[in-house]
């Protein structure tokens, strides 16, 4: 799946964290929220610019 | 691919024919080569309709279609399959009929643009979330985001199958959830690491 943040979506980051807060709601509470939710998705974008791979 | 091999094979049989149709006699150009240049038109469409039918059928709906309006490719079609009927008709020599054809078309062609419905390519527009917005609405504009714009149900499926190449969407939260605990993150975390470096981390029994 390509990153939501790059081609060809290119979702912004409010769009990236409504998605996030659709997929939460499937089976989970939703805890995500929209300004309070854009420090730890830019810090997950600086990662992945980074190259980092989860553990 | 489907579509592409369909529209490809059609349209240089009936060019391929056209052409060869200036070797050979008025009796075999009129008697073989025409019936064959028709029936792989009409063929054609008749394949794309199946196609379209079988592959939209139970389709969720994203959005209404726009009546009226047309892409420019759409049109070069129409004005090509004028043109390529007028001229199958002008080889059989009959001038009338050709004069009728051309009526025809331009008929068809009026009532293609104004009257069809069509689907427009456009970039789709950027969503601009207000600061505090409630989860209800956040929840809500991700569903339109997720059913249109990320394009991400070309993977997913919306509950579990033997075929999806993605988790299913009915039950992702709690997926998630469970994941981000095992590996000791949290689930904000473990989400927006999916959705931005999706390599990152595969889950068990997926590939990407």
């Amino acid at each position: 799946m390509p990153a939501a943040n790059e081609s060809p979506t290119s979702l912004t980051d409010g769009e990236i964290i409504a998605m996030a807060a659709y997929l939460q709601s499937q089976g989970s509470n939703v805890t995500v929220s929209y300004p309070g939710s854009v420090p730890l998705l830019k810090a997950e974008e600086a990662k992945a610019a980074r190259g980092e791979k989860g553990k | 691919m489907i579509r592409g091999l369909i529209i490809t094979v059609s349209t240089g049989g009936v060019l391929f024919l056209g052409v060869l149709g200036y070797t050979v006699s008025a009796a075999v150009r009129v008697r073989v080569l025409s019936p064959i240049q028709f029936s792989l038109f009409f063929a054609a469409i008749l394949a794309l309709f199946l196609l379209d039918f079988f592959m939209y059928r139970g389709a969720r709906i994203i959005g209404e279609p726009r009546w009226g309006q047309m892409p420019e490719r759409s049109q070069y079609a129409l004005i090509g399959i004028t043109v390529t009927f007028t001229w199958l008709t002008m080889k059989t020599g009959v001038l009338k009929l050709a004069l009728i054809v051309i009526v025809l078309n331009l008929a068809f062609l009026y009532i293609g643009i104004e009257y069809l419905p069509q689907s427009e390519s456009r970039p789709p527009k950027t969503i601009v979330l207000k600061p505090g917005i409630s989860q209800a609405d956040l929840v809500s504009i991700g569903e339109k985001i997720v059913f249109d714009k990320g394009q991400c149900m070309v993977c997913h499926s919306e509950t579990p199958s033997t075929t999806e190449r993605a988790p299913a969407m009915a039950t992702i939260g709690a997926e998630i959830a469970r994941e981000a605990k095992e590996r000791g993150i949290t689930p904000e975390q473990h989400l927006f690491e999916s959705l931005v470096s999706p390599v990152a981390y595969i889950v068990k029994g997926f590939k990407t």
